[in-house]
């Protein structure tokens, strides 16, 4: 019965982890780390649709947050859930690799990291 | 990394001995050796951050010259050391705190009028706002929180103001604008430069603070 306040704060816990990914009005940043780089990735929107965008920009030397900025955005966050991504290098991205590691097909790795992530 | 760590390290202690080099300043009315510095800073321009700080005077050059009008002139040479601790954040991206030492040289005129150019090493200790993903090549994902990175920081910077220990009417106090350039390094592939500014106040601890602090037995 005493470790009944401590259940209810856990639970509280754990809970409000959840449910800010998941919801009508998203809005939330998180990071990836994947071989030497911390990419962030802005979550908006609706994620509740079950539905989401990842955006992609160009580069390199890009920007996925401005994306998240632009007309359009607000009207997508409504029906989907929109994910903001800044690429390897680019961005608020920040890390310590080689520059053997800025290709092309580390940039796909980097997407298959994103998706497990 | 580790070397970048030792640089600053050294830098950092080396000021400590060079406190006991003021016994060879003239003790003067006017001498205003040691000074706390408490600086807002916005890194890139906007980012919300401040920035404490301590400066020591090392070595200072007085020359003083009588003009035709029979007003005194007077030019101060100054070299100082410094160590500054601060913070800063990006609401959305991250946040840093950095650590850095250097030394300064300054231009004080007749009426106070400064001009000041600082170089320092430090490091930055910049923090993932919001959780991490650590992601393996194999697939294996791991939840941390407030992950991290250090970067090793030197810094320059050039900086007007105005330092009331030599106004008319003097007092222990003084405002500076900095504008400062910073290189992170390594960062990502290669290194990043970042400009700043950061404006604020000095205040002068009592004289011979340190001195007196240093040659306790």
């Amino acid at each position: 019965m005493k470790a009944f306040p401590l259940y209810c704060i856990l639970l509280l816990l754990l809970t409000s982890c959840d449910q800010a990914t998941i919801g009508a009005d998203v809005s939330e940043t998180y990071f990836v780390r994947y071989k030497g780089a911390d990419m962030p990735v802005y979550a908006r929107g609706n994620t509740a649709s079950g539905k989401l965008i990842l955006v992609i920009h160009g580069g390199p030397g890009g920007d996925g947050y401005v994306y998240s900025q632009l007309y359009f955005s607000d009207q997508l966050e409504k029906e989907y859930g929109m994910l903001y991504w800044d690429q390897r290098g680019q961005g608020a991205s920040q890390g310590q690799y080689g520059g053997s590691q800025v290709t092309i097909e580390q940039m796909r790795e980097d997407l298959r990291g994103l998706c497990w992530g | 990394m580790i070397r970048y760590l030792f640089l600053t390290a050294c830098l950092l202690f080396g000021l400590v001995p060079a406190y006991g080099q003021t016994d060879a300043l003239p003790p003067t009315a006017e001498t205003g050796t040691t000074a706390l510095r408490i600086s807002y800073e916005g890194q890139s321009g906007y980012l919300p951050g401040l920035t404490l700080g301590i400066e020591q005077e090392l070595r200072r050059h007085v020359r003083k010259k009588v003009k035709r009008n029979g007003k005194l002139k007077e030019r101060r040479r100054m070299w100082l050391g410094s160590v500054e601790a601060g913070y800063w954040l990006h609401p959305q991206r991250y946040t840093a705190t950095h650590v850095r030492s250097g030394i300064m040289w300054r231009k004080v005129r007749t009426r106070g009028r400064k001009i000041e150019v600082g170089l320092s090493l430090g490091a930055i200790r910049r923090e993932n706002w919001g959780r991490t993903y650590r992601v393996t090549a194999d697939g294996d994902v791991r939840r941390t929180y407030a992950d991290h990175r250090y970067y090793f920081m030197p810094n320059f910077e050039l900086g007007i103001g105005r330092d009331y220990l030599y106004a008319k009417k003097p007092r222990r106090f003084s405002w500076h604008v900095r504008p400062n350039l910073s290189v992170y390094m390594p960062f990502n592939a290669t290194f990043v430069p970042t400009m700043g500014i950061r404006w604020g106040i000095a205040v002068y601890l009592p004289d011979r603070t340190f001195r007196s602090f240093l040659n306790k037995p």
